[in-house]
C-alpha cells in the first residue's frame, strides 16, 4: 500500500506547478514483464518463472525494481530437486539515450537482488560418486524450509519504443553473489532471480515488453547550439 | 541520421553480439569436481616420554582382527592390512556412525596348508563419531555429493582419541590430514 501511496505522490508532484521547474521529477513509469516466461512454462519443464518489471523515469535515470516468482525442479535417477520462490532486485538505471526524441533507451545501470525460497533435495546415497563402501542404499531428503540469499547486478540493455508509449527490450545481467542463509543441510543449487548457483558470478538475461505511462511531457536536452551548426553546414 | 540515432544504431549493433556471446558462455561444460568423500582418516599413534622429560609421539603399525561399522556387513579392514592410518567410511544416511574395531589376539602358520590363520579377541573397541552431512547437485549430469563437517567424538574405547580435523574430504589424502589420532 505505501507503494502505492509513494507512486500517487510522484504523480501529484508530477502535476503540480513545481514540475516545470525541476527536471529531476519523475516524468513517467514503465511497467513491464519478461514475455520470455511463456517461453520457459510452454518448453522447459524444469523452470516457470513470472517476472514484472517498473521503472520510474526520472531525467536521465530510471529507478527500477524487478520482481519475480520462480519454480525450479529436476528429475534424475538418482535424485530430484525442487525450489520455488520469489525475488525482488531494486536498482537505478542510466540512459545514454536521454537526448533522443524518440525516448529510446539504451542503458547500464545496479540491481541489489534479494530471494526468498524454499527448495528440497532427495538424493540416494549410492550415487556413482561414493566408492562401494558397504552402506546400503537409501533415499535421503536434506531441504531449506527458509532459505534467502542476496546478490549484486551490473546490467545493460536496450528498450526500443515500438508503437506509442509500448517498448519493447532486453537487459543483460552480470551478477556477482553475495550470500545464501539458512542453507546449512543443503546447498541451494538454483536461487529464484539468480539461477543455478554453481558459480560465484554468472550472466542472465531477460527480455522485457513494458508499456510507458506518462505523467507529463519530458524535456529533452539537446545541445541547441550543435544542432545550429549542423543546420547551417 | 540525427547524431543521436547514429549513436543508438552503433550500441544496437553491439548489443545484438550479447545474446549470442551469452549462448557460447552457456554452452561452456560443467565442472563436476567433487572433493567431498565419506572416509574418517583414522592414525595411530604411540607417545614416548623420554628422560628429559620432552614427549615423542611416532606413527605406529597396527593390526585388527577387523573393522566394521554398526549397520553395515562389510569388514573394512582385516589381520592382513597393517598400517598407521585407517580409513573408515562413515554412514553416508545418518549423522553417526559407530565402528567397532576386534582386536587380534593370535596368528597361527599352518605348514602343511601354508596359510595364515587369525584369532580375535574376545574384546571389541568402539568409536562412534557424530558429524554434520550438507548436501547439493555437482551440477545435472554429474549427481550429487553430501559434505561431512564438523565432526565430533562420541565415544571412543581408546585411552586418548583426539578430532584434529574436523571437515572429511579427498583431499586430506593428498595432504595426509587425519580427522582423528588415537594414542597408544
Amino acid at each position: 500500500m505505501k507503494y502505492i501511496f509513494s507512486l500517487f505522490f510522484l504523480c501529484s508532484l508530477a502535476h503540480s506547478p513545481f514540475a516545470q521547474v525541476s527536471k529531476y521529477v519523475p516524468s513517467a513509469v514503465k511497467i513491464g514483464a519478461d514475455p520470455g516466461a511463456l517461453g520457459y512454462m510452454v518448453l522447459s519443464k524444469k523452470r516457470d518463472f513470472f517476472e514484472l518489471e517498473a521503472d520510474i523515469d526520472i531525467d536521465k535515470f530510471f529507478l527500477v525494481a524487478n520482481y519475480g516468482v520462480s519454480e525450479y525442479r529436476l528429475d534424475d535417477p538418482t535424485f530430484s530437486y525442487e525450489n520455488n520462490g520469489s525475488y525482488l532486485k531494486m536498482g537505478l538505471d542510466y540512459n545514454f539515450m536521454h537526448k533522443d526524441p524518440k525516448l529510446n533507451i539504451a542503458f547500464i545501470g545496479f540491481r541489489y537482488a534479494m530471494a526468498s525460497f524454499k527448495d528440497k533435495l532427495d538424493y540416494n546415497t549410492h550415487t556413482l560418486l561414493f566408492s562401494d563402501t558397504g552402506w546400503p542404499s537409501a533415499w535421503q531428503q536434506a531441504a531449506n524450509a527458509d532459505a534467502r540469499a542476496r546478490w549484486v547486478e551490473l546490467v545493460s540493455g536496450l528498450k526500443v519504443k515500438v508503437v506509442n508509449n509500448l517498448y519493447m527490450g532486453f537487459t543483460v545481467r552480470y551478477q556477482l553473489f553475495m550470500k545464501t542463509d539458512q542453507t546449512e543441510g543443503l546447498k541451494p543449487y538454483y536461487i529464484p532471480g539468480f539461477g543455478k548457483n554453481v558459480k560465484p558470478s554468472s550472466f542472465g538475461f531477460n527480455y522485457y515488453v513494458s508499456y510507458r505511462i506518462p505523467f507529463r511531457k519530458k524535456s529533452i536536452y539537446v545541445d541547441k547550439e550543435k544542432e545550429v551548426k549542423e543546420a547551417l553546414k | 541520421m540525427p547524431v543521436a540515432a547514429q549513436k543508438f544504431g552503433l550500441f544496437a549493433n553491439f548489443w545484438i553480439l550479447i545474446p549470442a556471446i551469452l549462448g557460447m558462455v552457456a554452452c561452456q561444460t560443467e565442472d563436476c569436481t567433487s572433493i567431498s568423500n565419506n572416509f574418517l582418516r583414522v592414525g595411530f599413534f604411540k607417545t614416548d616420554t623420554m628422560e628429559s622429560g620432552r614427549v615423542v609421539i611416532t606413527p605406529i603399525d597396527t593390526v585388527f582382527y577387523s573393522i566394521m561399522a554398526e549397520g553395515n556387513d562389510s569388514v573394512f579392514y582385516d589381520a592382513q592390512d597393517v598400517a598407521s592410518i585407517f580409513d573408515l567410511p562413515v554412514n553416508p544416511a545418518a549423522d553417526m556412525t559407530s565402528f567397532r574395531l576386534e582386536v587380534l589376539d593370535s596368528i597361527r602358520y599352518d605348514s602343511l596348508s601354508k596359510e595364515y590363520f587369525y584369532y580375535k579377541n574376545p574384546s571389541v573397541l568402539t568409536m562412534s563419531v557424530q558429524y554434520q552431512r550438507s548436501a547439493r547437485i555437482i551440477v545435472e549430469d554429474c549427481g550429487t555429493e553430501i559434505s561431512y563437517s564438523k565432526l565430533t567424538l562420541v565415544d571412543s574405547a581408546f585411552q586418548k582419541t583426539a578430532v584434529v580435523g574436523s571437515k572429511l574430504s579427498r583431499l586430506n589424502e593428498l595432504t595426509k590430514n587425519l580427522n582423528i589420532e588415537v594414542y597408544f
